[in-house]
């Protein structure tokens, strides 16, 4: 089974493609498109404009998804959205536009999944993860231990700090003497507790660019950055001549938010003493597939077989020269010691009831399997199934990710069974009448499925 | 509110237009509003060179072509060297902004200008970016201004070549502009009927060239018009870099493959083939209606977000909707023709041959 998993950001959207082969995640793609928010933005609300980009991003996401096979796309936002006043019609339009629904998380689900997308760095000994986000970051311990989450991230130390788009010299100061009083207070682990820093997420992806440009990658094929070299470049993103043409090159979309990033991870691998910073390729959008599966989550996804089949159920023509003469019906022969007055108006009662005010015209078996048959959409050619898939099709189907208790063949009967409306008082019936009133019935509009 | 302006880059047609929208806008809805021009683009910001321009220096301006301010190339890769001093000409630009006290700064440029305005942004400067070029190729918007009336200059000049070669029974390529993106050439090929159009962007086969026009020639065909856009490709050359596709361009004593390609389908066809090169009339001469219509819309929707302080945006064009787009997300983006593109294909299918 093929997973697409979007996830938007303040400054972009990516994507990643992953396989499930029931026991084993295998990301095939990854993806990211710039597309920087805050300039959308009227005060905290996302201006039309705004959601007409996110609209086209996501769409375009969408469909790269669809070509590379995936079955299930899930799309999610951390504070990206979150934080905008009208993140929910955001949300709205973006489900109408596209039809896949947003799935909003908190920033202690985001860094969750950071952790779990992780855990298979726990093999060093002391590692320590960094996701620096929009809105929160998080330290925390991958063998197990503290978790440290802090309520702001790199938007509300720009808000804060910064008087225009990039940290000034003084500017910088006044972050780092903040971050770490915060740290202090925190009571994050000093130099000697830590031996390795793992870094996750769309800020540390861009440091990781910016390094490259400047450094070129290193040989090892690791995403690692030296400590040593790592400073030069956060000292070159504040006060370098060439930083403002290092960023839009290398990560345009980081403009607003990659030099205070870059001050927080200096800043922590200093205290830390680390003298490796490592940048995972693993961040949320692989911790949420896992806690998708395994069923610790569940979000709303989009299923790209359901646009492809739709179905269209064609509206009944009638014709006023067939209009069927309503016939008396004859009186139904009462029971024994059942009042004849009762015996008929049960026997109306329990004959196959038909759609009020518009006559229908009798019609054979055939005409009516005919009718009945799952139609396709014109048009649009299908390919031949076998017997064997339209059954697997048609067969009831669960929800992903939401685990199911075992049934007994009773249980499972009696849910199946046919219920009834709760509140309604019923009067006791025979199983005449039962089975007469759970005959196939004729609704209009409503597709029957093949018993 | 002060305002600079400044316009950079090759001219075209529409730039005066934008200037006068953005000036008419600014002084009709700004209050307390001044105006100043940069002459000379990015080269004026530099030397910290300004003009004050009153509301009647922006009357009759809507039906001039070029643009009064005057224009130059400033290469992008130039702005973040230092030079003698020690300062960078982003340096420079950036505290002449501030000395100039400018509020905000329209920069009317191509690509390349709206890279250098993304840095300006990215130093702190008010920048709002307007899309300029005749070859439409700025990322972000569904056209530029300018564009169309180098599509009706180009269109006209390949009316006037048909004549002439279908009076000597002559297949004549011409060469229109476009190093990158060949969407002048495209548009202009259609309209003039060109039998054989090629872009950049598909790189074309000399083979397939030279049969399209055999072929219509044994069809009764008098003559054949070639579309060539001067970054058109062979396809041998495709996988080159580009330094070595000017190399072995120059060792034939050529920068394009337009007279390399009129002598090959000469000695091909057995047929009088000739070539000319449209130059510099596609970016003169007064904007067309369209263009005026266009650039008065933009100039007025940038005066717009100045008044309302949005800034480090360009304005773009989005359907039939006048909207803007954030400069980092377009900077150093081309808009290029897809070769699968909706166009491209209904020229194919009416018989349009593009080298493929």
């Amino acid at each position: 089974m093929k997973y697409c998993i979007i996830d938007i950001s303040s400054s972009g959207i990516s994507l990643i493609v992953a396989e499930h082969d029931g026991s084993e995640i295998n990301v095939s793609f990854r993806d990211r498109a710039s597309l920087t928010l805050v300039h959308y933005m009227d005060g905290r609300r996302l201006t039309s404009r705004g959601v007409e980009k996110l609209v086209a991003a996501v769409r375009v996401m969408k469909e790269k998804g669809r070509k590379l096979g995936a079955d299930e796309l899930y799309l999610i936002s951390t504070a990206a959205l979150r934080t905008m006043e009208n993140f929910e019609d955001v949300g709205k339009e973006v489900l109408l536009k596209t039809g896949v629904p947003v799935n909003f998380i908190s920033g202690e689900t985001e860094a969750y999944c950071d952790y779990v997308a992780n855990t298979g760095y726990s093999v060093y000994p002391n590692t320590a993860l960094l996701d620096v986000g929009g809105a929160s970051m998080e330290v925390c311990a991958l063998d197990g231990g503290e978790r440290h989450y802090f309520d702001f991230g790199v938007i509300q130390l720009h808000d804060k700090f910064v008087d225009r788009i990039q940290p000034e010299e003084k500017e910088a100061k006044r972050i780092k003497k903040f971050l770490e009083r915060r740290f202090d207070k925190a009571e994050l682990p000093e130099e000697g507790e830590v031996s390795t820093m793992i870094t996750v997420g769309a800020n540390a992806n861009a440091l990781y660019d910016l390094y490259a440009e400047m450094f070129g990658a290193e040989s090892s094929g690791v995403r690692a950055m030296k400590y040593k070299k790592f400073k030069k470049l956060a000292k070159t993103l504040i006060c370098g001549q060439e930083r403002s043409r290092l960023i839009l090159d290398a990560a345009p979309e980081k403009l607003y938010s990659v030099g205070i990033a870059a001050l927080v991870t200096k800043t922590l691998a200093k205290r830390f003493g680390a003298k490796d910073i490592i940048v995972s390729d693993h961040g949320v959008k692989e911790g949420y597939l896992r806690l998708i599966l395994s069923g610790e989550l569940i979000g709303a996804g989009y299923r790209y077989a359901d646009e492809e089949e739709a179905f269209f159920f064609d509206p009944v023509t009638e014709d006023a020269s067939d209009v069927r003469e309503e016939t008396a019906e004859e009186p139904v022969p009462s029971e024994a010691g059942v009042p004849a007055e009762e015996a008929q108006e049960a026997a109306e009662e329990s004959a196959p009831k038909r759609h009020r005010g518009r006559p229908r015209k009798e019609r054979s078996e055939e005409e009516l399997a005919a009718e009945n048959a799952p139609k396709r959409h014109r048009g649009r050619p299908r390919k031949e199934r076998t017997e064997e898939e339209l059954a697997a099709e048609n067969a009831p189907k669960r929800h992903r990710g939401r685990p199911r208790k075992e049934r007994t063949e009773e249980e499972l009967a009696a849910e199946n069974a046919p219920k009834r409306h709760r509140g309604r008082p019923r009067k006791e019936r025979t199983e005449e009448e039962l089975a007469a009133e759970n005959a196939p019935k004729h609704h209009r509009g409503r597709p029957r499925k093949e018993e | 509110m002060k305002i600079g302006i400044l316009t950079s880059g090759g001219d075209c047609a529409g730039l005066n237009a934008v200037m006068r929208a953005i000036g008419l806008y600014a002084y009709e809805n700004i209050k307390n509003c001044e105006i100043v021009g940069i002459p000379e683009g990015y080269g004026g910001l530099i030397r910290g060179e300004s003009a004050p321009m009153s509301r009647s220096d922006f009357e009759g301006l809507l039906n001039v072509g070029g643009t009064v301010l005057g224009t130059r190339r400033t290469p992008f890769k130039t702005m973040t060297v230092p030079e003698e001093g020690g300062a960078t000409r982003l340096e420079r630009m950036r505290a002449n902004y501030k000395k100039m006290g400018l509020d905000c700064l329209f920069t009317l440029g191509g690509a390349g200008t709206h890279r250098t305005a993304a840095l300006l942004c990215a130093e702190g400067c008010n920048v709002i970016g307007l899309p300029k070029t005749i070859d439409n190729d700025i990322y972000g918007t569904d056209v530029t201004f300018g564009f169309h009336t180098a599509v009706d200059v180009a269109t006209e000049a390949i009316d006037r070549v048909r004549t002439t070669a279908a009076s000597h029974g002559r297949t004549i390529l011409v060469e229109v502009m476009g190093n990158k993106a060949g969407w002048l050439t495209l548009y202009a090929g259609i309209a003039a009927g060109a039998e054989v159009i090629l872009l950049p962007e598909i790189p074309f086969n000399i083979d397939r060239v030279c049969e399209a026009v055999r072929r219509n020639y044994e069809k009764g065909k008098p003559c054949n018009v070639i579309a060539v856009a001067e970054g058109a490709i062979l396809d041998s050359e495709a996988a080159y870099k580009k330094k070595e596709r000017a190399f072995v361009r120059t060792e034939r004593g050529e920068t394009t493959v337009t007279a390399h390609l009129a002598e090959v389908i000469g000695e091909r066809t057995g047929m009088e083939t000739r070539h000319t090169v449209l130059g510099y009339i596609q970016r003169g001469g007064n904007p067309s209606a369209y263009d005026r219509i266009l650039s008065s819309r933009l100039g007025s929707f940038a005066g717009k977000l100045a008044a309302e302080g949005r800034f480090g945006v360009t304005v773009a064009v989005a359907g039939r909707e006048i909207t803007f787009n954030a400069l980092p997300e377009i900077a150093g983006k081309y808009k290029l023709v897809e070769p699968d593109s909706e166009i491209v294909r209904s020229a194919e299918d009416i018989g349009v041959c593009l080298g493929r």
